[in-house]
């Protein structure tokens, strides 16, 4: 048998004191943080995975930001291409009405002057500012678009959004292919000054002329329109996605780093009991004494 | 036989009690001494005188005091502590390591370095944007600054237990000193005839301390001298003792420990020396830290050298070009600690290139796109992605954080275990000593009244 000596005793209850105070103590710690892997060690292939799935939602919290903007910024372009093609409209209107009917040279000069004013018009609205942004200049998108006159100034490149898996999706696209025909297409603000001319002129071939010149630069600029739609789409279904991935993640990081509460807390009240039975003990079984029961 | 005879024989056996009394009496004041061990009064038979035909018992002799001691638990105990040591010291020196490592934690490196990616992701979108710009370089600055603090506090870790070996080197020593000198008492005492089990028991005592420090194997010599062994060199033999002394390597700056004897020969135990609390400071100094440092600073300098790279092919918002995003580093050793924003762009968020092209000023962010790319890109150690680099390292530091714990936990059963062993066989027990007291308190009364019988024969004799 063995011998159950002084030192045995302080010894196994100091031992006890220290298992149960320890296990306390990591109860709290899990019951006040919430967290199942603070340090490293409490879990580490979940600590290296975490790192991971962290900087992995980090990039798409902030792809989502990006594509948000670029969703903004293409709306507000959409808008002006939709203004343009109300402007195109006029001018058609009035080239089909000046085609067709004789009328007096002051009405022809009015008109002159309503197209000039539309021209101006479409000028302005290839220098539609945006956040900042010139939305019709390129990558020089500081810098206004065009010249009073129409002259193209800003850059030939896009403006690219860079994806997180190294796609890339146009969200600015140069104004010189829309308003300008730059690359085959039509020339808007020409077309309108051969309007002007002929109006001016009173050259009614002139203005029939202009009508299908008129007709194809709608055509492009609703043709315009359309791709900025496509591509409007991609970034919006590309920003629910990321927005998905990013909710997932955020489950998946909860789920690894996160401890279960109702466990915690039986846990911390399991502890909390067995640390005050361990005290109660230890302060009963060293109070005893074969002493107290000697004479 | 005369009546004498038989008071002596009475007086023997209270001598006898008196001497059960006086080391029951001392075991009950040690009861709690730690590393007292219970002694026991060896009580023998005085021999006996033949007188006239008769063999008579001339009483009780108290021969030996001896101590309840188990040599072999002594020892497996020294050994156990200085495992356990070695365990605690790992322990304590991981739980700060790996403080800099919590999940979750805003500025901790792998929240910077995400968030260093995404700024430039950002910036990629919005290149001439104030905001984004100052963005993107705090978050380099920010990056760069917690590689470097987070290098500097490893290498504070190596410096602490650098610094410690020094300390506790001449702490083993004195307690050396102290044990030979035991030695030379014990040798004395023991050699007239004499017991020395206070002795022994203080020098087990100070040999489990001292295996704190260094794990020793302990030799019994046959005069009650113990020879100490460190690494199979001798500490301690007999009334002598070396020193552990430590003194500067002029190449690395960092301590190296020696055996020294009173000669001044010195043998170097440095590269041997993996045990006690001396020899984990030495492993996290030479081993355990060295090779966290190296993989952090791989990850730096990969990072800045193809963060670089890319950037200095780029064009700031000023239209120049070939400027370095971080200070390049001279070596992979020291790139952590050494991380920096470059001179070039500290300071100048214009400076940040974005544009590949400066035709594309301001709105061409395809560099910062390619730098925010680099989270991805399979750039260190030639084949890791750096936050599956950063990634493996803090894993690689919650298993050794989470190995030192289990074996310190782990021992620090073992020497409970055998701490419970050697109470059981050397401790002192209330019972066993109260049983005693009341056994020598009869004995004693009743040796007394043997006494006090004599003397009234004796007086019945004198009155005839």
């Amino acid at each position: 048998m063995t011998r159950v000596t002084q030192l045995s005793r302080q010894h196994a209850l100091l031992a006890h004191l220290r298992g149960a105070s320890g296990r306390l103590f990591d109860a709290q710690v899990l019951a006040a943080s919430g967290q199942q892997v603070g340090r490293p060690s409490d879990d580490p292939s979940a600590a290296g995975l975490l790192v991971r799935l962290r900087a992995e939602m980090s990039s798409r919290n902030a792809e989502v930001e990006r594509l948000t903007l670029a969703d903004l910024q293409m709306s507000a372009t959409d808008a002006a291409l939709d203004a343009a093609t109300q402007v195109l409209t006029r001018i058609q209107e009035i080239a089909v009405q000046m085609a067709t009917e004789t009328l007096p040279p002051e009405d022809l000069q009015a008109a002159a002057e309503e197209v000039q004013a539309l021209h101006d018009e479409l000028v302005r609205i290839g220098n539609t500012e945006y956040g900042g942004r010139y939305l019709f200049a390129g990558q020089t998108y500081d810098q206004p678009a065009f010249q009073a006159e129409g002259t193209y100034v800003g850059s030939t490149s896009g403006v690219d959004l860079h994806l997180g898996d190294g796609g890339v999706v146009e969200v600015g696209t140069p104004g010189d292919g829309i308003f300008r025909g730059a690359g085959g297409g039509t020339d808007l603000f020409a077309t309108a000054q051969d309007l002007i001319a002929a109006l001016q002129a009173g050259d009614s071939d002139g203005v029939q002329a202009t009508l299908d010149a008129v007709q194809e630069g709608l055509d492009q600029v609703i043709a315009a329109r359309v791709s900025l739609g496509t591509r409007q789409d991609f970034v919006q279904s590309q920003a629910a996605r990321s927005q998905d991935q990013a909710d997932l993640l955020d489950a998946d990081v909860r789920a690894l780093s996160e401890a279960d509460l109702t466990a915690a807390y039986t846990e911390l009240a399991d502890a909390q009991a067995a640390y005050e039975a361990v005290l109660q003990i230890s302060s009963q079984a060293l109070s005893v004494s074969v002493f107290d029961f000697l004479r | 036989m005369s009546l004498f005879d038989t008071l002596y024989t009475a007086r023997s056996g209270m001598q006898a009690a008196q001497v059960g009394i006086s080391v029951t009496a001392n075991n009950t004041a040690n009861a709690n001494t730690e590393g007292y061990s219970r002694q026991v009064v060896d009580l023998a038979s005085a021999g006996t005188l033949s007188t006239r035909g008769l063999l008579l018992g001339q009483g009780v002799t108290a021969g030996q005091v001896t101590r309840a001691f188990d040599a072999f638990t002594e020892s497996r105990l020294a050994g156990e502590r200085a495992g356990l040591s070695y365990a605690a010291t790992l322990s304590t020196a991981y739980a700060s390591l790996e403080a800099l490592f919590e999940d979750g934690s805003e500025t901790g490196l792998p929240a910077l370095l995400s968030g260093f990616f995404d700024a430039f992701a950002s910036l990629s979108s919005a290149p001439d944007d104030a905001a984004w710009r100052e963005e993107a370089l705090a978050a380099a600055g920010e990056l760069a600054a917690s590689f470097s603090s987070t290098a500097a506090h490893l290498g504070e870790q190596a410096e602490l237990a650098d610094a410690s070996i020094a300390t506790e080197a001449a702490l083993a020593t004195d307690l050396a000193v102290r044990i030979a000198d035991l030695n030379r008492q014990i040798a004395s005492a023991e050699a007239g005839g004499g017991d020395a089990n206070d002795l022994r028991d203080e020098r087990g005592r100070l040999i489990g301390e001292l295996s704190e420090y260094v794990e020793v194997s302990v030799v019994e010599e046959g005069d009650g001298s113990v020879t100490l062994l460190v690494e199979g060199e001798a500490l301690v033999q007999g009334a002598n003792a070396r020193s552990l002394v430590t003194s500067t390597d002029p190449a690395t700056g960092l301590q190296r420990i020696y055996l020294q004897g009173d000669d001044g020969s010195r043998t170097d135990l440095t590269d041997r020396l993996r045990s006690g609390s001396i020899g984990a400071a030495i492993e996290l100094r030479d081993e355990r830290v060295p090779e966290l440092l190296a993989e952090l600073d791989q990850l730096a300098y990969d990072l800045v050298i193809a963060a670089n790279a890319v950037h200095s092919a780029g064009y700031g918002l000023d239209g120049a070009t070939g400027r370095d995003l971080f200070e390049t580093p001279t070596a992979v050793d020291g790139a952590a600690l050494g991380m920096r924003l470059s001179a070039d762009v500290e300071g100048d968020p214009d400076a940040l290139a974005a544009a590949a092209d400066p035709a594309g000023l301001p709105g061409d962010g395809s560099v910062a796109a390619a730098i925010a790319d680099l989270a991805s890109a399979a750039l260190v150690g030639g084949g890791e992605t750096p936050v599956d680099a950063l990634a493996g390292l803090v894993a690689r530091i919650g298993s050794e954080a989470s190995s030192a714990y289990a074996e310190a936990e782990q021992r620090q059963l073992v020497v409970d275990g055998l701490q419970a062993q050697r109470d059981a066989t050397s401790g002192v027990s209330m019972e066993e000593e109260a049983v005693n007291l009341i056994r020598f308190q009869d004995a004693y009364e009743a040796s007394a009244r043997v006494l006090s019988t004599v003397q009234e024969m004796l007086d019945t004799l004198l009155q005839i």
